[in-house]
């Protein structure tokens, strides 16, 4: 091949290469520009959930910008502070089309203070249980609230022991704890089920806890966070002796000392947080159109070896939809 | 095939109405297929309707009695069994849940559902007046739950116009009850299904009852356009349904319209399909376009119409073509038989047929005439009986159909008719074979060859002998001589070749014309051949030329032999118009000997040796021999020609000047002769006598003339000359009759500023005679120029008093034969004074030539000749020292 040939082939894939990055960067700038603020950082799971329903649902559709502002991790309010205004800077230059927020901590620095009732649309997801400390609802903001799934599984457990009347919650001493424990109290309350606190700070503790709560009716397992000894080993390996109570909980990390279990799907946040940003860029809705919900769907875990003491026989459709816990 | 505009328009028509046929018909089939196909769509469709709104129905009852046996479906049960229930259903869009709640549990209610996470939600309704609300139905599931859907969370279905109505009547009929939403969830217009779901695991009997144990509302949307399940169910069929909850209520139409471009739509197929227990009409349409009839065979089967359409005729057409030209063919070949026949018996040949047992079965006229019977007589006779034949040459019989190859081709046949004639013929006998090969007889054609066998020999006699002597011609004498001297090589034979040539011939073809020259010529040929033995050969070669081949002859013999010819010749006299023309011959021999190296170089030897005898004085017989002086000086005479070419490109000639004087009045100019010379290399001058003759042979006088003129002119321009001094040039008869020669003339008298007063041109008798008409006029043409003219040689040929008088000369000089002996010879002193008398009564002066002593001078001087001319008054001179000496 000659050498004028060689330049005109080089120049002729240059040529397309530049028109095909041209056209995918037109396509992007026509798209519209989502904002994406998490509350923590890429790895954790929750918020890896969350922003894989997210991604998965907005992809192709809206130009997406994230930022995290690792509240995990960072718990000084300074660093902080300066995250957030760096953020705000952010929106003020880039006039996102919409802005979306993963969990309480990007609502309570930067939605609460600064942008209720702006002009960006904000939607939410993950804040826990209740916008109504952060000022929600507002005209510019809508979204999906994170619920822990008590409800259905109080619902459930009363079916699968018939006349219950007494439960115990067994959880680390902690103030998290204190509150989802009255969660469940005021629940068991409305369904006339008694629901004594059992909080501890040990390990050993938590054991014999567990052995007294086979007394009652059935056993709520809240989270060992904050119990600084956890012996999971252990633990696994004691309790289907020490078992003859059904347990249930809410928190996937528990499932090894539970029976039962209902867990949150982060990337249902996710998916409804797209969804609605969609609705907004896309179809001109306004967010104060789009009511903010609840999450409505969760994992079914059974912990075989927990639910086999008790002698109850789970449901098939239950074990069907159950996604089977196995020791590691 | 060339076709008539007629046939054309036949076509055409033909074209048109097959065209119109099957484009006709190709629709025709084509639409009864689309609407049989549409008719099978729509069955289809309505079936699929059925079934899917039979399956939603289905589907909304297996829910219901779902919520019956399960008091605690949750919103994550709900999703799960709602989309399980859209996968079974695709035509089902949502699954929607309200449960009943009475109107005091509303608050309650609303609490409890904030509190599970929807801080925004109330239940809405249609009505103000909310305090006559018995119960709410407030949607809570909505499955697909989306940002869309999620807005109806809450709505009170109770509320909305109309539906009440219909959710008793399906609670009253204890059936799922198909209704009409308008905005509702997503969409603004859609049907769907209500089902009443009840407390407790049976459904309860009555309608009392079972409007008390009312615990909700199930409701479905559908999805008409996911009716048209079949993939291939057309996807321009446009589907609508009319639905109308009774029959006063106006219909609502729910249009599920593709989009389609109905411009181009020729046509529309419909359908109204009742669809029994549902208040639903089904209307299917579907537009038949253009773009779907060119996409159809119907173009194919047009145009395959329109092929037929011409083939057919076209067919046609050729059919009857074929037929007539059948016809013309065989009137053509009718024609052409009898135009055959009519041939055949007009031709020359006589033509016969015989069958394969040689019977004749036809013959024409000229058959007839050949062998001397009738038709009659010749069909079915053997053929054999009639034709009878000899071989010429051997007198031997021939069987006919015995013949051979080399018997046909000869020409020595005889018919022998029955008459006794005999007739020389050829023949040719032909078979006839059929189509297969089979043997049809034969064909024999027999010519009479008389005619032609006698102009052969009249061309055979043309082409060896000249028609005007009847001697032999040039042809034939070289073949005889060929064959003469091929017999001396091979036989040591002697003959001679004889070469002929008539002297003064010429003179009379000219003077008298062709028709005396020819009588000449016969009477001489006669006379030649009187001399010669039987077995000799004469022929004559050209105009006054003839050859003899002397067989076996000796060449004293032959001598002999052409001492007669030449004295027979010699004796002839031809009277013509009163004049009596004397001829001579010069004979040439060669001897045609094993010596003889070719007929050429014997040819060439005798023409020598004639012109040997022609120089010798002409009348003469030379006889060639191999050592002979003078011929091997002809042979060189031909080696004057490149000599005088030579010459002409290198000027290599020069001029002499002799002088012509007065004889007794010195008053009378002197005239001086130029007289031309061939500068040789060895310095001696060559004497004209010695070149002319090569000149004149080869045809170069011309030339030469042209040189001496312009050399003359040139001289004396080039001498300052006294006023009388005149110059004589002679001129050639070559140059006589060259039209050129007068231009020639005058434009060297232009170059060299002549005076043409000085000039005198000599011509000879011989020459001015030859060419009397063209002398004339030349001598006529100078003399107006100022030229004068001088006939040499006066004397020695015609000397023509007739002609001397018709040419206008000013000098005329006698033939110096007559003046050297004038003295002792009384016949030339009278022929010279006649000359003299005659000259001056033609007002013409004489000179005489050959004037060697004084003697002549005296006697010359007593006739009275004016000038005399010889080596007593000056011998010639270089021209450059005669010129110097007179001039002054």
């Amino acid at each position: 091949m000659t050498r004028v040939k060689k330049v005109l082939r080089t120049s002729s894939v240059l040529t397309g290469l530049l028109l095909l990055c041209l056209s995918h960067s037109l396509a992007a700038e026509s798209l519209p520009r989502c904002l994406f603020v998490s509350s923590y950082h890429q790895g954790y799971a929750w918020s890896d959930g969350v922003e894989k329903g997210l991604r998965d649902t907005l992809e192709g559709r809206c130009r997406l910008d994230q930022v995290n502002l690792d509240t995990k991790r960072i718990k000084d309010p300074v660093t902080i502070s300066k995250k957030v205004n760096a953020l705000r800077r952010q929106i003020d230059y880039t006039q996102p089309d919409v802005i979306i927020t993963a969990d309480d901590n990007a609502a309570k620095y930067l939605i609460q203070p600064y942008y209720i009732d702006s002009d960006i649309p904000f939607v939410f997801c993950g804040i826990n249980w209740s916008v109504n400390n952060y000022g929600f609802p507002a005209s510019n903001i809508t979204g999906m609230i994170e619920i822990a799934p008590i409800k259905p599984l109080m619902e459930w457990v009363t079916r699968l022991v018939p006349g219950t009347q007494t439960a115990s919650y067994i959880g680390a001493d902690t103030l998290t704890e204190k509150k989802n424990y009255e969660r469940y109290r005021a629940l068991g309350k409305k369904m006339g089920i008694t629901v004594k606190q059992n909080l501890v700070p040990s390990n050993e503790q938590w054991k014999e806890a567990y052995k007294k709560a086979q007394e009652d009716d059935f056993i709520i397992i809240g989270s060992n966070a904050g119990i600084n000894d956890w012996d999971a080993k252990g633990t696994i390996q004691s309790l289907p002796a020490l078992t003859s109570r059904i347990s249930i909980t809410v928190h996937e990390w528990m499932m090894p000392y539970t029976s039962l279990g209902f867990t949150k799907i982060p990337e249902e946040q996710g998916i409804w947080a797209g969804q609605t940003a969609l609705a907004i860029v896309e179809q001109g809705m306004k967010a104060e159109d789009i009511p903010i919900v609840a999450n409505r769907q969760w994992d079914i875990w059974i912990n075989q070896s927990l639910v086999t003491p008790t002698g109850i026989k789970l449901p098939g459709r239950l074990q069907q939809r159950a996604k089977l816990y196995n020791e590691p | 095939m060339n076709m008539s505009r007629t046939e054309w328009a036949f076509i055409a028509l033909f074209m048109f109405i097959f065209t119109i046929l099957a484009a006709g018909g190709a629709s025709y089939i084509t639409l009864q297929a689309r609407t049989h196909q549409f008719e099978s769509d729509a069955a289809r469709i309505q079936v699929s309707v059925l079934e899917s709104l039979g399956s939603s129905r289905g589907l909304i009852i297996a829910m219901g009695t779902l919520y019956r046996a399960n008091n605690n479906i949750d919103a994550s049960s709900f999703s799960l069994i709602a989309t399980d229930i859209k996968a079974t259903n695709p035509a089902i869009r949502h699954v929607a849940f309200a449960p009943r709640l009475a109107q005091e549990d509303r608050s309650d209610f609303e609490d409890s559902l904030r509190e599970e996470g929807f801080p925004t939600f109330s239940i809405r309704t249609s009505k103000d007046d909310v305090d006559h609300i018995d119960f709410h139905l407030p949607l809570i599931f909505i499955e697909p739950f989306s940002p869309m859907t999620a807005r109806f969370m809450g709505e009170d279905l109770a509320s909305r116009p109309g539906l009440l109505e219909d959710i008793n009547f399906s609670v009253a009929a204890n059936e799922p009850q198909l209704v009409f939403f308008e905005n509702f969830l997503d969409s603004e217009r859609q049907l769907g299904f209500l089902h009443p779901v009840y407390s407790g695991t049976t459904t309860p009997w009555s309608s009392l009852e079972r409007e008390i144990h009312l615990r909700g509302l199930l409701v479905f949307t559908l999805d008409p356009q996911q009716w048209k399940t079949g993939d291939d169910i057309d996807s321009r069929t446009v589907i609508s349904l009319s639905y109308s909850a009774d029959e006063k209520e106006q219909q609502t139409i729910i249009l599920n319209d593709p989009e389609l471009d109905l411009t181009d739509s020729l046509l529309s197929l419909d359908r109204s399909l009742k669809l029994p227990h549902f208040p639903l009409s089904l209307n299917i349409k579907k537009p038949v376009g253009f773009a779907e009839l060119i996409n159809s065979p119907i173009p194919y089967i047009t145009l395959l119409g329109a092929i037929i359409g011409f083939i057919i005729p076209r067919l046609v057409i050729s059919r009857r073509k074929v037929v007539r030209q059948e016809q013309a063919t065989k009137a053509e070949l009718s024609r052409i038989r009898r135009h055959a026949e009519t041939t055949l018996q007009s031709i020359g040949d006589a033509v016969i047929t015989v069958d394969p047992y040689l019977v004749i079965r036809s013959a024409n006229t000229m058959a007839e005439q050949l062998l001397g019977k009738g038709g009659t007589d010749l069909i079915g006779v053997p053929a054999n009986q009639v034709i009878k034949l000899t071989d010429e040459s051997s007198g031997r019989k021939l069987a006919l159909f015995d013949l051979r190859e080399h018997d046909l081709s000869r020409n020595h046949i005889i018919l022998n008719r029955a008459d006794s004639a005999h007739i020389p013929i050829e023949i040719d006998i032909r078979h006839l074979h059929g189509s297969h090969e089979e043997d049809m007889g034969q064909v024999i054609v027999l010519r009479d060859v008389s005619t032609e066998r006698e102009l052969s020999q009249e061309l055979r006699y043309q082409a060896t002998h000249d028609p005007l002597t009847g001697l032999m011609n040039r042809y034939a004498f070289d073949q005889e001589l060929q064959a003469s001297l091929k017999s001396a090589h091979r036989r040591d034979s002697h003959h001679v070749l004889c070469y002929l040539d008539l002297d003064q011939f010429k003179l009379i073809n000219d003077t008298c014309g062709h028709m005396a020259g020819d009588i000449v010529l016969k009477q001489i040929s006669s006379i030649i051949h009187s001399q010669l033995r039987a077995r000799d050969i004469i022929a004559r070669l050209g105009g006054d030329e003839f050859g003899i081949i002397l067989s076996d002859c000796p060449m004293e013999k032959a001598r002999e032999i052409a001492e007669r010819i030449r004295l027979a010749v010699h004796d002839f006299r031809f009277p013509w118009e009163e004049k009596i023309f004397a001829l001579r011959v010069s004979i040439g021999l060669v001897p045609v000997t094993d010596n003889a190296h070719s007929m050429t170089e014997l040819l060439s030897a005798a023409d020598i040796a004639c012109y040997s005898a022609k120089e010798r004085g002409r009348d003469q017989v030379y006889a060639y021999l191999h050592d002979d002086e003078s011929i091997t000086e002809r042979h060189g005479e031909m080696q004057w020609l490149p000599i005088l070419q030579e010459a002409l490109r290198e000027d290599n000639f020069s001029m002499a000047l002799q002088p012509i004087v007065p004889v007794e009045n010195n008053t009378l100019p002197a005239i001086y002769e130029f007289l031309i010379r061939l500068n040789r290399p060895d310095d001696l001058n060559t004497l004209p006598g010695s070149f002319l003759p090569a000149a004149e042979r080869y045809d170069l006088m011309r030339e030469i003339d042209a040189w001496v003129i312009n050399h003359c002119f040139e001289l004396i321009s080039t001498y300052t000359l006294p006023e009388h001094a005149y110059f004589s040039i002679n001129l050639s008869g070559q140059s006589l009759t060259d039209p050129q020669l007068p231009t020639r003339i005058l434009q060297a008298q232009e170059k060299f500023s002549i005076d043409p007063d000085r000039v005198y041109f000599e011509i000879t008798e011989t020459s001015a005679i030859t060419s009397l008409a063209a002398t004339i006029e030349l001598i006529n043409r100078l003399r107006a120029q100022g030229y004068h003219f001088a006939l040499d040689d006066f004397g020695s040929g015609f000397s023509s008093y007739s002609y001397l008088s018709r040419l206008p000369i000013d000098l005329l000089k006698i033939d110096g034969q007559f003046i050297r002996d004038i003295q002792v010879n009384k016949i030339h002193y009278t022929l010279v004074k006649g000359i003299r008398e005659i000259a001056e009564v033609l007002d013409v002066a004489t000179i005489a030539e050959f004037v060697e002593n004084s003697e002549i001078v005296e006697v010359i001087g007593s006739m009275g000749i004016e000038y005399m001319q010889g080596y007593h008054c000056g011998r010639p001179q270089a021209a450059e020292e005669i010129l110097k000496e007179i001039s002054p």
